[in-house]
């Protein structure tokens, strides 16, 4: 009962931690990606930017949190039955009412920043300076409020002549972010965009892209639903706590820990894999192949079941039901044809 | 198997090692044909290659080794005593400091000599592929003399490839006497027609009195009996050469009058051109090619007379000294990989005013740079509002000396030019010189905008663009540039011990999950010793990436002086977390 106690204070301990880490960590990315000479880092565009990255790292975070939580469960066992109840009611708990909570008090404030639009740009520093940009220069003598004064832009993208000199230039910051100038014409408006070398460290390169964006994918099946509290919202969160809590059983395939983790994870990636891709995949093949008669094929037109059996249901719980089989057979496997007997159990 | 003497070292060493081999061939097996390296180059580029990906992959192939140490192959040492565990402890903290010297030994020792190389080959390859496609195309527009000669190039970079030997063979087939002798004088220097050679002058008057050139044939034929008397067609062609010449001489008298005033025209025409070359060796780039373009319209005219073929060389010798040929700038500046683009900088002039340079692309070939699209605007001083005073645009550019010459010149026809226009204003430069450059000509290249990947930059490169290396900074005219490369130093200076730090935290967690097998370890659980390490480049891409993009917010953040100052505590910090923490899971026998 002690180690199981302890397994549910880590997993809280680490929920927090690993939630407060990940949102930081994608809020730099958010900020740094768009953090160049102008806009200042303020702290109401923190807070801007902060919620959003808080709803993007809520599941992967909970996820991981409850993995370590039953590494950590399943090499010092207490009744296992018990601690997969405990960690599961508490990450169902989570993921189920967590985004709502976390954000709904900062939802106020969101609103009023956003309709005050206090991304404003920063002080310029750099008068009588080349100031490189994605695709062009920029040079003025001084700043007259928003106004850039007795200057040039050499605008790399066009062909040559390329440079273009102004006597005034009006500086515009719009809430997304985009930074105009206005050149007289013909030149007309430009998009003032940071250099790649500024913002490079910010973007992930094409591995650690293939990661997130896995993640990415998972994450908006489950904030589609996230903050409504609906049924498939809980469907959906109890859907991937199980996927988790029963692919523990790999933490004991043999007698090294720290394969088992790692058998563990990759079977997790496999699963997911599978359920985010594979089975949508079918899905849309199968239409193209079918077409639209697949979908109301069993429930003829104008019968309530059209209602139900329409393309939503094929497409989330049919998906959901396979992750629930496979989970479901893990947890077969872990509790009725393999259970774990007491001298087995790894003493850490 | 368990090896309580062996340390974590050498488990980790041979991760290194066991993970350059599989680069090795991996690079082998994907150096894929497509890319410009030539077949001699290959196997030296795919061992560049493989120490390129070795170097990125070595931090996640050491965490890789550091988790596998205390997991499956060491035991936890008991110790018996304090002074033991210290020692220990000492040893693996020397043994990652050395690993994290080896680390920074090959990122900025090795590393930017290996990119060299393959640069270079790729640059080669490329050169070789682009002659080719150069060559191919002066075939089909009927220049044959230019498509061997571009074969050539490619082929002294290739020359055991066999679609391009192929290509020489046919070219050569199809010249005529005529064009073999041009390309043999442009290629070797020499003129074949310097050298008597008996057969190509029987050739040589057969042919000419085929075209009914009887004096030719005649003089030819002579040529042949001085060597050899008694060659019977050669007597043949002279006898039947020189009725028709004495025929002809009779209506030559007729022209006599007209043969003298040609003849004093050439005279005249020489004398013209040799005066242009002499002013043109006083310095005259004007008169220079206003001689050499004479001299080559007399030697189509009368290719035998040698002081005219003499002079044409002098002057060709001269002519890069002061201007270019528009066909080999357009063929350079075509090899777009190798371009440096949108190169823009402050270009201080004698006067001491102000001349921005905007330059399209810049490609050297050898010693030879050529620009496109070079725009120059000057602008009054600050105190007179940056007001433009000229502003002009050079479609090519060749770099002379310290200045960019704009004179580029058709091989044969005078009237075709690049030509500068002007935009604005009334500019003040020497036309026959060009722009003179007040930076030296290795920066321009320094301040184009697609070098400004400065993650793949050397660290001597970058420290060496900043104060005290260079007063004042080569960016000094730009915004943020030095802050960004300040930047990038930091985070390659603090990569070793994020390194150390990470490799710690993988022997902690390698001492928790630590195999437990009660005889000994199966066989199939080796094959998470190759497992591991792949899984261990995805994760850790990811973690670098975070680390990296934390570091470098804490310092754009915070500035240079206390954004360095909390990066530096962070690191402590971090360090002497992770060696208390894995001081105290190596000490456990200590507390029992």
């Amino acid at each position: 009962m002690k180690e199981t106690l302890i397994a549910v204070v880590i997993f809280c301990l680490l929920l927090i931690l690993v939630t407060v880490f990940s949102t930081l960590a994608f809020a730099v990315h958010l900020l740094g990606s768009r953090l160049f000479l102008f806009p200042v880092v303020t702290p109401e565009m923190l807070l801007t930017v902060i919620p959003a990255a808080l709803r993007y790292v809520f599941l992967p975070s909970v996820l991981l949190s409850l993995f370590f939580a039953l590494t950590r469960a399943r090499r010092k066992p207490g009744p296992v039955f018990l601690s997969y109840i405990l960690l599961g009611a508490l990450a169902f708990a989570a993921l189920y009412g967590g985004p709502r909570l976390a954000v709904a008090p900062l939802e106020a404030q969101i609103t009023r920043v956003h309709t005050q639009n206090v991304l404003r740009p920063r002080d310029l520093d750099y008068p009588r300076r080349l100031i490189p940009l994605k695709g062009a220069f920029l040079y003025f003598d001084r700043k007259e409020g928003a106004t850039l004064a007795d200057g040039f832009f050499v605008d790399t993208d066009r062909p040559s002549p390329r440079v273009i000199t102004f006597d005034r230039a009006r500086l515009t910051y719009e809430a997304s972010g985009t930074m105009r100038l206005a050149l007289p014409q013909p030149a007309g408006n430009r998009v003032l965009e940071p250099l790649t070398a500024e913002s490079a460290l910010f973007v992930p390169d094409a591995a650690a892209g293939t990661i997130f964006g896995f993640f990415t994918a998972l994450n908006e099946r489950y904030l589609v639903f996230a903050g409504e509290q609906t049924a498939a919202a809980a469907v959906l969160s109890f859907v991937f706590v199980f996927v988790f809590l029963s692919s523990s059983v790999f933490l004991r395939a043999t007698r090294w820990p720290l394969a088992n983790v790692f058998l563990t994870l990759l079977i997790l990636a496999l699963v997911l894999f599978f359920y985010n891709s594979l089975i949508t995949l079918f899905l849309v093949e199968a239409k193209k192949l079918l077409g639209e008669s697949f979908w109301t094929g069993l429930a003829p037109r104008g019968s309530p079941l059209a209602s139900i059996f329409g393309e939503s249901f094929w497409s989330t719980a049919v998906p959901n039901a396979v992750l629930v089989f496979i989970s479901l057979s893990f947890v077969l496997v872990d509790f009725v044809f393999l259970p774990e007997r007491k001298e087995e159990a790894p003493r850490a | 198997m368990r090896n309580p003497v062996a340390s974590p070292a050498s488990i980790i060493f041979m991760t290194l090692l066991f993970g350059f081999a599989v680069l090795v061939l991996f690079s082998a097996l994907t150096t894929s044909k497509e890319l410009y390296v030539l077949e001699q180059n290959r196997t030296p580029f795919v061992w560049e290659r493989a120490f390129l990906l070795f170097t990125d992959s070595f931090i996640a192939l050491q965490c890789a080794g550091a988790l596998l140490s205390y997991s499956l192959f060491l035991s936890v040492p008991s110790f018996s005593d304090r002074r033991r565990f210290l020692r220990s402890l000492s040893s693996v903290i020397v043994s990652l400091a050395v690993l994290a010297a080896v680390y920074v030994a090959c990122r900025e020792g090795v590393l930017p000599l290996v990119k060299r190389n393959m640069r270079e080959t790729r640059t080669l390859g490329l050169f070789s592929d682009a002659l080719f496609k150069a060559a191919q195309e002066k075939a089909r527009s009927g220049d044959l003399v230019s498509a061997l000669a571009y074969n050539r190039i490619a082929l002294l970079a290739d020359g055991r490839n066999r679609e391009k030997l192929g290509f020489k063979s046919t070219l050569l087939s199809r010249l005529t006497d005529a064009q073999y002798d041009e390309y043999t004088a442009r290629v070797t220097g020499v003129d074949p027609r310097d050298e008597f050679d008996v057969a190509a002058a029987l050739t040589r008057a057969r042919n000419a009195l085929a075209k009914k050139d009887h004096p030719a044939a005649l003089a030819a034929a002579r040529a042949v009996l001085a060597a050899e008397q008694g060659n019977a067609e050669a007597l043949r062609i002279a006898g039947i050469a020189g009725e028709n010449v004495a025929a002809e001489e009779k209506l030559a008298r007729k022209k006599e009058a007209q043969a003298d005033e040609t003849a004093r025209r050439l005279y005249a025409a020489k004398r013209d051109a040799v005066a242009a070359l002499s002013a043109g060796k006083a310095g005259s780039a004007r008169e220079l090619i206003r001689a050499y373009y004479l001299l080559a319209d007399l030697r189509r005219r009368f290719p035998f007379d040698v002081n005219i073929k003499g002079y044409l060389q002098e002057a060709a010798e001269l002519l890069p000294g002061v201007s270019f040929f528009t066909e080999d700038a357009e063929l350079t500046l075509s090899f777009r990989e190798l371009a440096e683009t949108n190169i823009v900088f402050w270009n201080p002039t004698a006067n001491g005013g102000r001349e921005l340079v905007s330059i399209e692309a810049m490609v050297a070939a050898g010693d030879q740079v050529y620009f496109k699209n070079v725009e120059v605007a000057g602008f009054a001083p600050h105190t007179d509002g940056n007001r433009l005073l000229y502003h002009y645009l050079a479609p090519l550019g060749r770099e002379i000396g310290n200045s960019i010459n704009f004179t580029g010149l058709h091989r044969t026809d005078p009237a075709q030019r690049s030509e500068v226009r002007v935009l604005a204003g009334k500019p003040a430069f020497d036309p026959e010189k060009g722009l003179t450059l007040g930076v030296p000509p290795r920066d321009v290249r320094a301040y184009a905008l697609s070098r400004t990947d400065i993650e793949n930059r050397s660290l001597s490169e970058l420290a060496g663009s900043l104060p005290p290396f260079r007063q004042p900074s080569l960016f000094s005219h730009y915004a943020r540039m030095d802050e960004l490369i300040i930047r990038e130093i930091v985070l390659r200076v603090s990569e070793p011990f994020f390194l150390i730090i990470i490799s710690v935290v993988c022997l902690s967690i390698g001492l928790t999950q630590r195999a437990r097998y009660l005889s000994s370890t199966p066989k199939s659980v080796y094959v998470w010793v190759f497992v591991i390490p792949l899984v261990m480049l995805a994760v850790m891409d990811v973690i670098r990436f975070i680390y990296r993009m934390s570091t470098a917010f804490i310092y754009d953040v915070l500035g240079a002086a206390f954004g360095i100052l909390i990066i530096a505590a962070l690191h402590i910090a971090a360090l002497l977390l992770s060696f208390l923490r894995f001081g105290m899971r190596l000490g456990e026998s200590l507390r029992r």
